[in-house]
């Protein structure tokens, strides 16, 4: 048992389903975009979802599945201990969109057009808020706006926070809703992002604990993560994940930028542990934004949990595009 | 073994003034930054005041940095400014070779707000009605709605190589983001950062949200007197706009470049209330637990605290809740340690309120004395507190101080800021 080691003990996501998909072909210049159908948020009483963005609603819907998932009560652990890491990039749009209609729709601005929860709905901060008042967590908690690493330094700090016990668990991950006109023509910024393929709105959280505390509490573990670095240089960024973790081995790969590929694997098989090249994963072809690198951790464990190979060291990069790095290594 | 936390350097733009000097200066005079908003009509039923930076900051004010200005919003413009300040007070702007390892994390609690909605404006064929927004807006910033985006406009200004991550905490934001990079260097993870937090939020859909709920005040005659925290008769909070950079670095970095230490950070916490977006509870209690985690952190005797730099932001239910988690924390001395509310003179910028609030905070401890809160005619009998409101100067021994700030969402933070010994 390692004292110090934090488990991942549940992990929950909200993407768009396959009925969602077009069925014709965006045209060449634009990304293909696809939402979270709508009835997955019936789920969310009503009188919630008038006060709440997508985005918010797509959070407490993945954060609920977490919380069944670790069997995560209120009994599990004092509200005190327990903080919450959420990513996000592009705040509550959809829900300004009608009000900011209405604002501007004489030359003359009518500022009683909007709408009372305009100011807690809208900012990014919301999600973290109304968590935190659903299921009272009132340990230690922020909220992370970088990119598509959000929901990766979401993770990178819960994972601090239990390293330096200030916390004994953290739900951490990321949330992003686009069904907006305002946003909509902003998202093919992020169509060049390779291997993505399409961009979605959803939301990806995993329950972290101490090891010990989750073995005393009798929860499945699902993987254990030995390290998380972050930085602008790619491979020292990935050789830092590698030193943290103390590995002797990698057994799988899974990078967002083919063009380091090549470095990453030789810089694993060099490890005394390596005698046969690790096994590249690919990368989930949908990019879910502010949760995309939590959501990739989860295909990543799923993938694994299906095909019955555990005590597997898989190490996870993600660039951001704008030159900064994130690394995580599980083993699952 | 954790790292000790300095600050080298700091840089503002607030409504009272556009560098530390002026700005402390006139803090202590007691001067009002609010004025009534032009740039748009509000209705005469909505809050249409704030504190509004009447000083250029432009690359005619920093020509040192011209190219980094050039053609950028009003909220990147104040940002890069202030950082710009903050680099050269800590002997660092152009020493590429030391930034290469610095991160950024500033705050933010609604990004480039005036872009996005002028924007919003361009691509609804409202031409006419983003007049307002012409000279602060960068209506072709296509990553205007990505909340990421000012810090990476500042990593990109002054090249700086390690992480960007932008503290989205809303009005904590600056507190938050301090600490934050405070945790991340007693940790190990960073050897030096820029900190602190960055809102222009002087726009329709901004004023007319925080109006909707009557957050704000509506002393729309007399916008000077209108922030008046800890008075029986404030009426909410002045919406404001400005920014505050602190450069953080661990004591061993900053002493082996020999670097000027302005003050050094020794304690953060922060909470969740749990209960409500935007109520504050009067009896204090979750704000309590934020102070108490800051002081436990560092195990800070409660009798060390000096000074306190309150969230004081004028409305009805923080300043009483302040007042009573001082209580919980420092029992019958909660009554007798100077206290202040940087708001009464600068409104409410936001996240930014609480980054200027803090390089107030090592003003002070540097020059010992506390600039006043002003408009308080009538103290609020709730409010027991020992409100510094003369602009005579008078010295403080000032060691410790202790920053509290409160924000929507339900977040309480605390931080503590002591003299560098």
């Amino acid at each position: 048992m390692h004292d110090n080691g934090v488990v991942i003990t549940g992990y929950g996501t909200i993407s768009p389903d396959s009925s969602n998909i077009p069925k014709e072909s965006p045209p060449s210049n634009e990304i293909l975009v696809r939402y979270v159908n709508d009835d997955a948020l019936l789920d969310i009483p009503r009188r919630t979802m008038k006060k709440i963005d997508r985005f918010t609603a797509l959070s407490i819907l993945a954060i609920n599945k977490v919380r069944d998932m670790a069997n995560l009560g209120e009994s599990s652990y004092d509200s005190e201990d327990i903080g919450l890491f959420v990513g996000n990039i592009f705040a509550g749009w959809g829900y300004v969109d009608q009000f900011m209609e209405n604002l501007y729709t004489s030359n003359e601005l009518k500022l009683k057009a909007l709408n009372p929860y305009i100011a807690t709905a809208w900012f990014p901060t919301a999600a973290q808020g109304e968590v935190s008042i659903i299921h009272k967590y009132l340990g230690y908690s922020k909220t992370f706006s970088a990119g598509i690493l959000s929901s990766g330094f979401a993770l990178l700090h819960g994972y601090q926070q239990l390293l330096s016990k200030k916390l004994k668990a953290a739900i951490t991950g990321g949330s992003e809703a686009v069904k907006s006109s305002i946003i909509a023509p902003h998202l093919n910024d992020y169509k060049n992002l390779v291997p993505y393929q399409e961009i979605g709105e959803g939301a990806a959280y995993l329950s972290l604990e101490k090891e010990s505390n989750a073995i005393k509490r009798n929860a499945n573990i699902y993987s254990r993560i030995l390290a998380v670095t972050s930085g602008a240089d790619y491979l020292y960024t990935v050789r830092e994940c590698l030193n943290k973790a103390g590995v002797d081995k990698i057994d799988g790969i899974m990078i967002n930028n083919t063009e380091v590929s090549d470095s990453i694997l030789e810089l694993c098989s060099g490890l005394p542990g390596n005698k046969i090249l690790p096994k590249q994963l690919k990368m989930p072809k949908m990019n879910l934004l502010g949760g995309n690198c939590v959501y990739t951790i989860v295909n990543v464990i799923e993938y694994y949990k299906k095909s019955d190979r555990y005590l597997s060291n898989i190490l996870i990069t993600f660039d951001s595009g704008t030159g900064r790095n994130l690394c995580v290594i599980l083993s699952i | 073994m954790k790292q000790r936390v300095v600050v080298t350097g700091m840089g503002v733009i607030t409504p009272i003034g556009t560098s530390c000097e002026a700005f402390f200066e006139n803090a202590l005079k007691g001067q009002s930054g609010v004025r009534a908003i032009t740039a748009f009509n509000s209705t005469e039923e909505y809050s249409n005041i704030a504190g509004i930076v009447d000083k250029a900051v432009d690359y005619n004010t920093f020509p040192e940095i011209r190219d980094a200005l050039m053609n950028k919003s009003r909220i990147k413009r104040f940002a890069i400014a202030s950082t710009y300040q903050a680099l050269s007070q800590a002997n660092l702007f152009n020493r590429k070779e030391l930034l290469l390892n610095c991160s950024v994390y500033v705050a933010t609690a609604i990004a480039d707000i005036i872009s996005m909605e002028a924007q919003y404006l361009k691509a609804s064929v409202r031409d006419e009605q983003y007049d307002w927004a012409k000279h602060d807006a960068d209506l072709f910033d296509s990553n205007a709605f990505n909340f990421n985006s000012i810090c990476e406009d500042i990593a990109a200004s002054f090249e700086l190589k390690k992480n960007v991550n932008t503290i989205v905490t809303g009005c904590t934001g600056g507190v938050d983001s301090v600490g934050y990079a405070y945790r991340q260097i007693q940790d190990g993870y960073d050897q030096i950062a820029i900190a602190g937090s960055v809102d222009c939020p002087i726009t329709p859909f901004t004023v007319g949200s925080f109006s909707k709920i009557n957050a704000t005040s509506m002393r729309n005659d007399v916008p000077q007197k209108a922030s008046r925290p800890f008075d029986r008769d404030r009426d909410g909070f002045v919406l404001s706009e400005g920014c505050g950079i602190l450069i953080l670095e661990s004591l061993e970095h900053a002493l082996k470049r020999g670097a000027p230490i302005l003050a050094e950070i020794t304690g953060y916490g922060s909470c969740n209330n749990g209960e409500h977006m935007t109520n504050i509870n009067p009896d204090g209690e979750a704000l309590s637990r934020a102070i108490g985690n800051a002081l436990e952190s560092i195990q800070v005797n409660v009798a060390d605290i000096d000074f306190i730099n309150l969230h004081g932001s004028s409305t009805p239910q923080n300043d009483v809740a302040e007042s009573n988690a001082l209580e919980i924390i420092f029992g019958d001395r909660a009554k007798s340690i100077p206290v202040t509310s940087t708001k009464s003179l600068i409104g409410h910028p936001l996240s930014a309120s609480n980054s200027i609030e803090i390089i107030s905070s090592i003003c002070s401890i540097q020059s010992g004395f506390i600039h006043p809160t002003i408009n308080l005619d009538n103290q609020d009998p709730k409010c027991k507190l020992n409100v510094i409101t003369s602009t005579r100067k008078r010295k403080y021994e000032i060691n410790k101080v202790l920053k509290v700030s409160s924000g929507f969402s339900g977040i309480h933070s605390a931080l503590v800021i002591s003299k560098y010994k």
